[in-house]
């Protein structure tokens, strides 16, 4: 095979594959700086060169991958799940809810999202799919009233976890954001502890506005955990890295397909290879 | 969170005193910062380059007046090569051909292809008076058929009856069946979300179009994806032959990149906007202010 330098135009290289995987440009920036200060000048092959860049991926996505842990308790351990419109939220609380059962627990769902069309009955679907009971009110409702009534009916039924779902929002609606923090307030007033974890979905396809959203989210939700979905397209999803680099938030999941097994745990080092566009498990 | 374009080529080129045309060297500074302004903005890396080259041929020997300052010289240079990149004069949706015309939306998962097709056959009741079907070909995403149906409902619109267990290219059939027989101007064909490399949809998707010979297929995209807006578009044209682009979530605080990116790729206009999640938040496509928004001005 053949050796090359690890000069500044194969440096210059690896930041487009970087910039091209959506690190963005400060990221793919400072990764190539390590590689430039450690490696600088020496021969090696093209695989070994993604190698090198992977592991450096790794050391910033290590940190961050860590499973979501719901330690036992008496009452519900309450999940809320946010994220803007679109981004996976409904379709991974199903894949989640089908985790837990397995595991043996008792798993709620609350259809939090009542604005979109027919949001409710594609929770309900995935409450009949993975076993797990859904409280629903109707449409248009009040969401954090919803999210209340569904902490309620958790607690009396005995379940181990509630997980709300709410409707997608943009988060630079402040009226939609200011929603989303009532649905928070509403859910502290049953439960001071609660939620107790909330969670954004990523949709791997989006660009350099994911930093926006998980700041905002963050913000004004508390976003404790990520999970970044639709990782089975030919998006690479790197403003994970981006956003390791600066949050340091959780990622919890990847999400790979539509069905109800298509949820993974996040492997950093998996990640960071397919990254550096090397098999996931090369 | 960054200085804009403008500032920063102001910043680069306002301190050349002396008067004549702008050389190679300051224009090739002018052009890296430009470079990192349309990957901040999510413009796909290759796109860049030739959207670089393209100004860097304008503004090298461009005179620079006295009475404006070279910045702005620069970013008007820009600003106008963007434009004419994005597509100068606005395409609406074409219905020049025998009724009913149908309309095919296709995208990735989640991207608003059901709620962009209530938004159009809103538009086209309301400003053609165009009487129009929907219907839902999308059987794998729980309640997606439902969704349309609501939405139809809400907005007066009519949707293909639901029979359950009919795939999607009987539903394809049956909706331009309708179509017909229903003495409508317009049917509009939702299908599934679906990743371009999911082979068997994307043979599902042709054989749709095989049937229904749709006289537009607008590729419905998110405008706050990053890089990966070439490998979908280009996927999707290859494979059905788009006829035009549908931006969503316009309403979103992303500086739209990914507009420059599949146009460039396609060839294909953008046509509409989306920006909200009610039925009427759909706009022409103006490309001065996507080109504004790229550019973070
Ligand atoms: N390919 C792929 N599709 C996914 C994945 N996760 C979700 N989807 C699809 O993406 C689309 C949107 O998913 P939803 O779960 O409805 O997203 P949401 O965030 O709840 O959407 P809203 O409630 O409308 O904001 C659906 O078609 C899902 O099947 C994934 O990991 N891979
Ligand atoms: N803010 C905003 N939300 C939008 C826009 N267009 C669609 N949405 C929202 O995005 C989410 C997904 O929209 P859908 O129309 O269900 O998307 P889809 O492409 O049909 O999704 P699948 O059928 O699952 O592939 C919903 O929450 C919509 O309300 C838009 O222009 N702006
Ligand atoms: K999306
Ligand atoms: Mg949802
Ligand atoms: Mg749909």
């Amino acid at each position: 095979f053949t050796k090359r330098r690890l000069d500044e135009a194969t440096l210059e290289d690896l930041e487009d594959i970087l910039i091209q995987a959506d690190l963005g440009l400060a990221t793919a920036a400072r990764i190539t700086a390590t590689l430039r200060r450690d490696r600088f000048d020496k021969e090696i092959s093209d695989t070994e060169v993604r190698a090198v860049l992977a592991a450096e991926v790794e050391k910033v996505l290590a940190p961050v991958a860590r499973p979501l842990v719901l330690p036992p308790s008496d009452l519900p351990r309450v999940v809320l799940v946010v994220g803007v419109n679109g981004s996976g939220k409904t379709t991974t609380i199903g894949k989640l809810a089908m985790k837990l059962g397995r595991e043996g627990r008792k798993v709620t769902l609350a259809a939090g999202d009542t604005f979109r069309a027919a949001a409710v009955e594609q929770l309900k679907i995935w409450g009949a799919r993975t076993g797990a009971r859904v409280i629903a009110g109707e449409p248009g409702a009040d969401a954090a009233g919803l999210a209340y009534d569904a902490l309620v009916a958790a607690r009396a039924a005995g379940s181990d976890v509630l997980i709300v779902d709410t409707a997608g929002r943009l988060q630079n609606r402040a009226e939609l954001m200011a929603e989303l923090e009532k649905v928070v307030r509403v859910l502290k007033k049953q439960d001071p502890t609660a939620p107790h974890d909330v969670i954004l979905t990523l949709d791997a396809t989006t660009g350099q506005n994911a930093i926006n959203q998980v700041e905002i989210f963050g913000k004004v939700a508390g976003v404790t955990g990520l999970v970044m979905t639709k990782l089975d397209g030919t998006a690479r999803g790197g403003i994970l890295v981006a956003i390791a680099d600066t949050f340091g938030l959780p990622v919890h999941y990847i999400g790979v397909g539509e069905g109800v097994d298509d949820l993974e745990p996040f492997d950093a080092g998996d990640f960071a290879r397919a990254i550096a566009g090397l098999d996931r498990h090369g | 969170m960054f200085e804009n374009l403008s500032e920063r080529l102001s910043g680069i080129l306002d301190k050349l005193t002396r008067r004549g045309a702008l050389s190679e060297a300051d224009v090739g500074e002018a052009m890296r910062e430009v470079r990192r302004a349309l990957i901040e903005a999510d413009v796909a890396l290759d796109v860049v380059r030739s959207f670089t080259d393209k100004v860097r041929n304008r503004a090298v020997g461009h005179e620079v007046l006295r009475s404006v300052t070279p910045g702005q010289q620069v970013i008007k240079i820009v600003h106008d090569q963007l434009v004419e990149m994005l597509g100068s004069t606005a395409r609406p949706i074409d219905l020049e051909a025998p009724a009913p015309v149908c309309i095919m939306m296709v995208g990735l998962q989640g991207s608003g292809k059901t709620t962009t097709t209530a938004k159009i056959g809103k538009r086209l009741g309301d400003r053609h008076k165009a009487k129009t079907l929907l219907a839902s070909l999308d059987t794998r995403r729980p309640a997606a058929q439902e969704q349309l149906r609501v939405l139809g409902e809400q907005n007066s619109i009519d949707t293909l009856p639901i029979v359950v267990g009919q795939t999607p290219t009987q539903i394809a059939e049956r909706a331009m069946t309708a179509g017909r027989l229903g003495g409508y101007d317009v049917v509009i064909l939702d299908t599934a979300g679906r990743t371009h490399i999911d082979e068997p949809l994307m043979l599902e998707m042709a054989e749709i179009k095989k049937i229904s010979k749709p006289h537009e297929i607008l590729l419905v995209a998110d405008a706050l994806t990053g890089q990966d807006a070439v490998n979908l578009a280009k996927s999707f044209d290859q494979r059905v032959g788009i006829t035009g682009i549908v931006l969503t979530r316009m309403d979103g605080d992303g500086r739209g990149g990914a507009a420059l990116s599949m146009r460039a790729v396609t060839g294909k206009p953008i046509k509409l906007v989306g920006t909200g999640e009610k039925a009427d938040a759909l706009e022409d496509f103006d490309p001065a202010r996507i080109a504004g928004r790229i550019l973070g001005m």
